[in-house]
């Protein structure tokens, strides 16, 4: 074999599969599918659908996404309505001039 | 049975008529399967997963094709898309490789069963070249060369036409002799 030039060897392995039998699966595949068809669970139910379909890795990352997504708007409003509301309040405090007046304040009114 | 009458039988339910298309073609579809993967234990998982999809699936069947034909496309499709898994866990199995001793590993050499005795050599070489061909190229190749399909067989389960699929068969071939040459021009001295 080693003596042959290397464009005949090319054109023998290319034909190497030439006459070729089928390969055969091994005895008692039917008992094996059978099996098989009664381990798969029901496929029908719409909430193993919808269970499938959540457990996909881009549906739950996604998910997952959404709901980070979902905390960081409400933390960003809340934080602007703070805001809001210490203006609101700072306002009311100097439109009706409420001071608060310790008890130290009323004593030093007292030449 | 007619043709028609088995995919009809099959709609409904018949147990001995599944039986009857499981025994017709088990082997058809195993050594289409075996010829893509290269490996006999996934082959034989495909195979049960063939037959497992037909069952399920009968009814979606449209009859626009062959019986055996919806069964190779289907062979076709869960070998490669076996073939994508497999290499999308040998990809991310990094830390797995770091922290398990059971590390998957791809077989050197396939002994295909059914090749000639002494072609056994030769053919262990030219199953090692198909695995670098292009997917395409390779189904076709191995589809005219494993299960003697024509040109226009190969078509229909590739969906493909007849002209597409003489050029793949024929790239193919020059692309093994490309691998070939630089195969035999490594390890082998006249």
């Amino acid at each position: 074999m080693h003596q042959k030039p290397i464009e005949q060897l090319i054109e023998e392995t290319i034909n190497s599969f030439d006459g070729a039998k089928r390969a055969e699966v091994k005895p008692f595949l039917l008992t094996r599918i059978f099996a098989r068809i009664q381990a798969e669970p029901a496929t029908d139910n719409i909430w193993t659908k919808a269970g499938a379909f959540l457990s996909r890795p881009s549906v739950a990352l996604a998910g997952i996404l959404l709901i980070i997504l979902v905390n960081v708007a409400i933390i960003v409003s809340n934080s602007n309505d703070n805001n809001n509301t210490v203006q609101q309040v700072s306002a009311a405090k100097d439109e009706f001039a409420i001071n608060v007046i310790s008890i130290y304040d009323t004593e030093n009114l007292e030449p | 049975m007619d043709p028609t009458e088995i995919i009809a039988r099959l709609k409904e339910g018949d147990g001995a008529v599944f039986t009857e298309v499981v025994e017709r073609w088990q082997h058809m579809i195993y050594n289409t399967a075996v010829s893509i993967v290269q490996q006999e234990e996934d082959a034989e998982d495909i195979t049960q997963d063939v037959f497992v999809t037909l069952y399920e699936k009968i009814k979606e069947f449209r009859e626009e094709s062959a019986l055996s034909t919806w069964l190779y496309r289907i062979t076709v499709r869960k070998a490669l898309d076996h073939e994508k898994r497999k290499l999308r866990h040998k990809r991310g199995g990094f830390l797995q490789r770091i922290f398990s001793v059971n590390e998957y590993e791809e077989p050197v050499n396939f002994d295909h069963p059914g090749i000639v005795l002494d072609n056994k050599e030769q053919a262990a070489v030219l199953f090692k070249a198909i695995k670098k061909l292009p997917e395409k190229q390779r189904v076709a190749f191995t589809l005219h060369k494993m299960e003697g399909l024509s040109y226009q067989q190969i078509a229909e389960i590739m969906d493909t036409s007849l002209f597409a699929t003489e050029s793949l068969l024929v790239r193919s071939k020059n692309n093994l002799k490309k691998i070939l040459q630089d195969y035999y021009q490594q390890n082998y001295k006249p």
